[in-house]
C-alpha cells in the first residue's frame, strides 16, 4: 500500500528536539519491575497504588496494561521519580498545570465529524463547507496533525466527492491529516479514505458503502451509469488515500476479496476467495472492524483515546492538543442543524394545516419563517429535512408562492361562484 | 451437532464428578494454621485459591472451591499474574484480593460473619425487566452515577434483562445507547463486572462493553440470531445494512474483550462457526470442521441453518439448535465469555477474588431503576387514559360555547400528553416523532378555536 508516512516523518523529524524537550516533560515514569517469580518486566507506571501498580508493556508496536500486586513485586527500579502523585501527566500538556508547552511540542488539533444522536449525517451535519470553516481555525494554532474523529452512518453521497476535495486538496497541504474512527459507515466512511492513516477506536466500524435510494417495494441499491460513478469516485479516493481500490469496492457492491501477507508483512489483496485470507465472502458487503482492520493492515492502529492515539502517532514525543475552537465551532453547528431541522420540520407541518383551513395569510408567515431559517440554517437550502419536505431552495420559495397564490385565486374563485 | 451435544454431556457429567468429590471445603469451620492452599493471582487482579492438580507449560488444572461446592477448572498460564503453592491459612493468615491483602474474617458458604474495616466494597446493582423500557439509559446513568459516588471496589451488575423479540438484532441501539456510560466507568478505572442471569435480545449486547462477565447457573445470553430476516429493500441493501449492524456489533465486542466470530455466529444463521479449545483458549474457524479436524478436536458451535441443517422443532424447544449460537453458562465459559458461574453473590465475590471479605454498599441504584420502571408504566397508562378522553371529547356539540370548551379540553389533553412523552422521551418518544404530531394536533386545534372566535366575532358585528 503507498501509503505516505508523513506522520511518521514528523515524529522523525522532531526527534532530535525533542530530546531536550522530553528532559522537562512529565511524563510516565519508565521503570524496571522485578517480580518474586524473577520475572522481569519494563515499561511505564500508569497508575500506582498502596498495593498495587498499572504497568504499561510495549510488546514490539502493541502496548497493553498489567496489574501488578506488590505483594509479588522485588523490587522496583525507577528511570526517573514518580512526580507530582500517583498518576503522571499525559502525553499531551495542560499549560495551566505545568507551564507552556515546550516549542518542539507536536501541535495537534482534533475535529469530529458527526457525534450520533441524530447530528451525525454527511450531507446536513457533516459536509465539506463546515469541515473548512473549523479547519479555517486552525490558522493561528498552526497544528502539525489535524485528527478527524468520524463518527458518523453515513449520509448524501453528493457529498462524498466535496468532502475528498476538501480532505486533499484544502487540508492535506497544510496539516498532515489522520482519520480516528469511531464509526464510519458508507459516506463516512469514503470521508475517511481520503486519510493516508487511519486509526480506529476498538470498537470502531468502517464500511458498508452500498448507495442505495427509495422506491416502490423498498430500498434499492443504485445501479448502471450512477452506479458506475461512484465505483469510480471510490478508486479515486482510493487512490488519494492509497488503498487498494479493491476495498472500497467490497465495501460498495458484493466484490470477493481476500489477501495473501508475505514474510514481510506487504499485504497482497485479491478480487477472489483464493487468497489465505478470506476478507469479504461472496455476496456480502464489507465492513472492518477494529481487528481486522489491523490484521489486514487497513488501519495503523486502535486507541480508545486521545493519549492512546498520540502515543501511536508520535510515540514518547511531546504532543500538545490545540484548536478546541475548531471542534467547539463544528460541534455548535451540528447542534444548530440539529435545532433548525427540528423547527423547520415543524414550520412545514403547520403550513400544511393552514392550507388545509385555507388560512394563506398565515401560509405566508409560515414562508417568512422559512426564509429565516433558510438564512439562519443554509446547509437546509441544499438538503431536505426530516419528514420528506424539500430542501429551502430559492426554487423551493419560488414554486411555494406560486402554489399559494393558486390556491388563493381558487378560494377566491369557490367564494364568488358560491355567492353567485 | 453430534460431538456438541456429546461435550455438553461431557460438561454435565464433568460437574457431576466434581459435586461427588470429597474435597476440603473452604465453606467448612476455618482451616487449622498449617494447612496450605495454592493461590493463584490473575493479570485481572482475580484470586483464586484451592489446590493446584496438575500443571503444563500452558495451563494449570485446579480444584477450587465455591460456596462449598468443588469444581475442577484448567486455567491459561498467560493469564496468570502468580502461583503461589502452599500458602499457609488459618484463622489469622492473609487471604490475598485482587486490590490488597484484605483478611477474611469469614468463611466462604454463603453466611458471612462480620467483615473487617478493610473489606472489599461491592456495589451490586440488579437490571431486571424488559431492555430499553425499565432499563434505559436515563435510570442507568443515574444508578451507576449514585454507585460511583459511593466509591465501591466493584460494581456488580446483575442482568436479568430481555426485549420483545422483534427487535431481534436491532436491540443492539438500544444497547448501544447504554454501553458508552459503562465505557466510561471502565475507562475512569471503575470496575465493573455483569453477572448474568439472562441477557437476551438487545440485553445481550450490554455485558460485553464489560471485559468481566460471570453467568449465573441458569444463565443466558443471546436470542439475537434474527440478522438472515432483514428485509427493508433488494438483497445489496440488505446485505449493506447487516453488514454495518455486524460491525456495529463486533466493535462492542472487541472493546469487550470477546471474539467478534461468536457475536457474528450469535446474530447470523448464515454463519459457521468451529470451535477448538487449545490451551484454555478457544479457536474459532468460519466453517464445518472436517472429519480429521473433529479428531483433532474441533467442534461445530452453529451451522448455516439451510435445508437439512435446520434446527428441528424439538430441538429448537430443548435449546439445542444450532442454527444461531445462544449461550448458556457452560458454553459461556468454555468460550471465555464468562470468567465464571455463580449462584449468590458470595459466590460471586470469591470467584471476582475478594474472598468473603466484602461489604455490600447500601444504594439507591435499585430503587432508582424500581421507581423509573414504576413511574414509567403509570405514564404509559396514562397516556392511553389521555388518549382515551381525546377520542371522547367534542362528541355531540352542537354549539359554539361547547366547541371551545371541548377545544379547550383538547388542547389541555394534548398537553398533558405531550409532557408525558417529554419526560419519558427516551423511551416513549425517542425520535420526537409522536412529540412533533402532537404539537401538530395543538396547532389544529389552536386554529379551530380561532374560526369559532373569528365567527363570533363576525356574528357580534351583525
Amino acid at each position: 500500500m503507498p501509503a505516505t508516512h508523513a506522520i511518521r516523518n514528523i515524529a522523525r523529524s522532531l526527534a532530535v528536539a525533542c530530546i531536550a524537550a522530553l528532559a522537562f516533560a512529565v511524563s510516565a515514569p519508565a521503570a524496571t519491575v522485578h517480580l518474586n517469580d524473577g520475572r522481569v518486566l519494563e515499561g511505564r507506571i500508569d497508575r500506582e497504588g498502596d498495593d498495587f501498580i498499572y504497568l504499561i508493556v510495549k510488546v514490539g508496536s502493541i502496548e497493553h496494561t498489567e496489574l501488578i500486586l506488590k505483594s509479588s513485586i522485588k523490587s522496583i527500579a525507577r528511570d526517573e521519580p514518580a512526580a507530582g502523585g500517583d498518576k503522571p501527566a499525559p502525553g499531551a500538556k495542560d499549560p495551566a498545570k505545568s507551564g507552556e508547552p515546550s516549542a518542539e511540542a507536536v501541535r495537534v488539533a482534533f475535529i469530529s465529524l458527526g457525534e450520533g444522536g441524530d447530528k451525525d449525517m454527511v450531507g446536513p451535519f457533516v459536509n465539506a463547507g463546515r469541515l473548512k470553516a473549523a479547519v479555517d481555525l486552525l490558522e493561528d494554532d498552526e497544528p502539525d496533525i489535524v485528527v478527524l474523529k468520524i463518527k458518523s452512518g453515513g449520509g448524501y453521497v453528493s457529498e462524498v466527492e466535496p468532502l475528498s476535495d476538501a480532505i486533499h486538496e484544502y487540508i492535506k497541504p497544510k496539516y498532515t491529516v489522520v482519520a480516528w474512527i469511531d464509526s464510519a459507515i458508507s459516506a463516512a466512511a469514503m470521508t475517511g479514505l481520503n486519510c493516508e492513516n487511519i486509526y480506529f477506536m476498538s470498537k470502531g466500524n468502517f464500511g458498508a458503502a452500498t448507495a442505495f435510494g427509495g422506491g416502490p417495494g423498498g430500498a434499492r441499491a443504485v445501479e448502471g451509469e450512477f452506479l458506475e460513478q461512484l465505483l469510480y469516485l471510490a478508486e479515486l479516493i482510493s487512490e488519494r488515500g492509497g488503498y487498494n481500490p479493491l476495498i472500497m469496492r467490497a465495501m460498495q457492491i458484493e466484490q470477493e476479496l481476500s489477501v495473501d501477507i508475505d514474510s514481510n508483512g506487504v499485504v497482497n489483496w485479491r478480487p477472489d476467495s483464493a487468497g489465505r485470507y478470506l476478507v469479504n465472502p461472496k455476496g456480502k458487503i464489507l465492513t472492518f472492524n477494529a481487528q481486522d482492520a489491523m490484521r489486514y493492515k487497513f488501519a495503523d492502529g486502535v486507541a480508545d483515546n486521545k493519549d492512546q492515539l498520540m502515543r501511536l502517532i508520535v510515540g514518547d514525543h511531546e504532543w500538545i492538543e490545540v484548536g478546541q475552537d475548531a471542534d467547539a465551532f463544528a460541534v455548535k453547528t451540528r447542534d444548530e442543524t440539529f435545532r433548525a431541522e427540528l423547527a423547520i420540520s415543524e414550520i412545514f407541518q403547520k403550513m400544511g394545516l393552514a392550507q388545509q383551513v385555507g388560512d394563506f395569510a398565515k401560509m405566508r408567515r409560515y414562508l417568512g419563517d422559512l426564509r429565516a431559517w433558510a438564512r439562519r440554517a443554509p446547509v437546509w437550502t441544499d438538503y431536505p429535512p426530516k419528514g420528506g419536505f424539500p430542501p429551502l431552495s430559492d426554487e423551493f420559495f419560488r414554486q411555494a408562492e406560486e402554489e399559494i397564490r393558486k390556491l388563493q385565486q381558487q378560494d377566491a374563485e369557490r367564494n364568488r361562484n358560491n355567492r353567485r | 451437532m453430534f460431538s456438541q451435544r456429546f461435550l455438553t454431556l461431557c460438561a454435565a457429567a464433568t460437574t457431576c464428578l466434581a459435586l461427588s468429590m470429597s474435597a476440603p471445603l473452604l465453606g467448612e469451620p476455618a482451616p487449622a494454621a498449617e494447612e496450605t492452599r495454592d493461590v493463584v493471582t490473575f493479570r485481572n487482579g482475580r484470586v483464586v485459591e484451592g489446590e493446584i492438580l496438575e500443571t503444563s507449560d500452558r495451563t494449570i488444572k485446579m480444584r477450587v472451591v465455591v460456596a462449598g461446592i468443588a469444581t475442577v477448572t484448567t486455567y491459561d498460564r498467560s493469564e496468570i499474574l502468580l502461583i503461589e503453592e502452599d500458602k499457609p491459612v488459618g484463622g489469622s493468615a492473609p487471604v490475598k484480593t485482587a486490590a490488597s491483602d484484605k483478611k477474611s474474617s469469614a468463611s466462604s458458604s454463603g453466611t458471612r460473619t462480620e467483615a473487617r474495616e478493610d473489606a472489599a466494597r461491592v456495589y451490586l446493582l440488579t437490571l431486571d425487566g424488559q431492555f430499553g423500557w425499565d432499563i434505559s439509559n436515563g435510570p442507568l446513568t443515574q444508578a451507576l452515577k449514585d454507585a460511583t459516588d459511593s466509591k465501591p471496589d466493584v460494581i456488580v451488575i446483575k442482568l436479568d434483562a430481555t426485549q420483545d423479540e422483534r427487535f431481534g438484532f436491532d436491540g443492539l441501539f438500544v444497547a448501544e445507547s447504554m454501553t458508552p456510560t459503562i465505557e466510561q466507568l471502565l475507562a475512569n478505572g471503575q470496575r465493573v463486572v455483569f453477572w448474568v442471569e439472562r441477557a437476551t435480545v438487545g440485553a445481550a449486547f450490554l455485558p460485553l462493553s464489560s471485559p468481566e462477565i460471570y453467568f449465573t447457573p441458569t444463565g443466558r445470553m443471546g436470542g439475537i440470531g434474527t440478522l438472515q430476516d432483514f428485509n427493508i429493500g433488494d438483497k445489496r441493501v440488505n446485505e449493506k445494512q447487516i453488514s454495518l449492524r455486524l460491525g456495529h456489533a463486533e466493535g462492542i465486542a472487541i472493546a469487550g474483550g470477546y471474539a467478534p466470530e461468536l457475536v457474528r455466529a450469535m446474530g447470523h444463521m448464515d454463519t459457521w462457526l468451529s470451535v477448538r479449545i487449545r490451551g484454555g483458549k478457544p479457536e474459532y474457524m468460519l466453517r464445518a470442521p472436517t472429519p480429521e479436524e473433529v479428531a483433532d478436536g474441533w467442534i461445530l458451535l452453529t451451522d448455516d441453518g439451510k435445508g437439512s441443517n435446520k434446527d428441528t422443532m424439538a430441538d429448537a424447544v430443548r435449546e439445542r439448535g444450532n442454527d444461531v449460537l445462544n449461550l448458556d453458562a457452560d458454553w459461556a465459559q468454555r468460550l471465555l465469555v464468562s470468567k465464571g458461574t455463580a449462584a449468590t453473590i458470595e459466590d460471586l465475590m470469591f470467584l471476582l477474588g475478594y474472598g468473603s471479605n466484602f461489604t455490600k454498599v447500601e444504594g439507591r441504584g435499585d430503587k432508582i431503576m424500581d421507581d423509573w420502571s414504576t413511574r414509567l408504566g403509570q405514564a404509559r397508562d396514562n397516556f392511553r387514559r389521555l388518549n382515551e378522553r381525546l377520542g371522547e371529547i367534542g362528541a355531540g356539540t352542537n354549539n359554539a360555547r361547547d366547541a371551545k370548551r371541548d377545544l379547550g379540553e383538547r388542547m389541555k389533553t394534548l398537553r398533558e400528553m405531550r409532557g408525558l412523552l417529554s419526560i419519558y422521551s427516551e423511551v416513549l418518544d425517542p425520535s420526537g416523532d409522536r412529540r412533533s404530531e402532537i404539537d401538530i394536533q395543538i396547532e389544529q386545534t389552536r386554529m379551530q378555536l380561532q374560526q369559532i372566535n373569528e365567527q363570533e366575532r363576525q356574528q357580534q358585528r351583525r
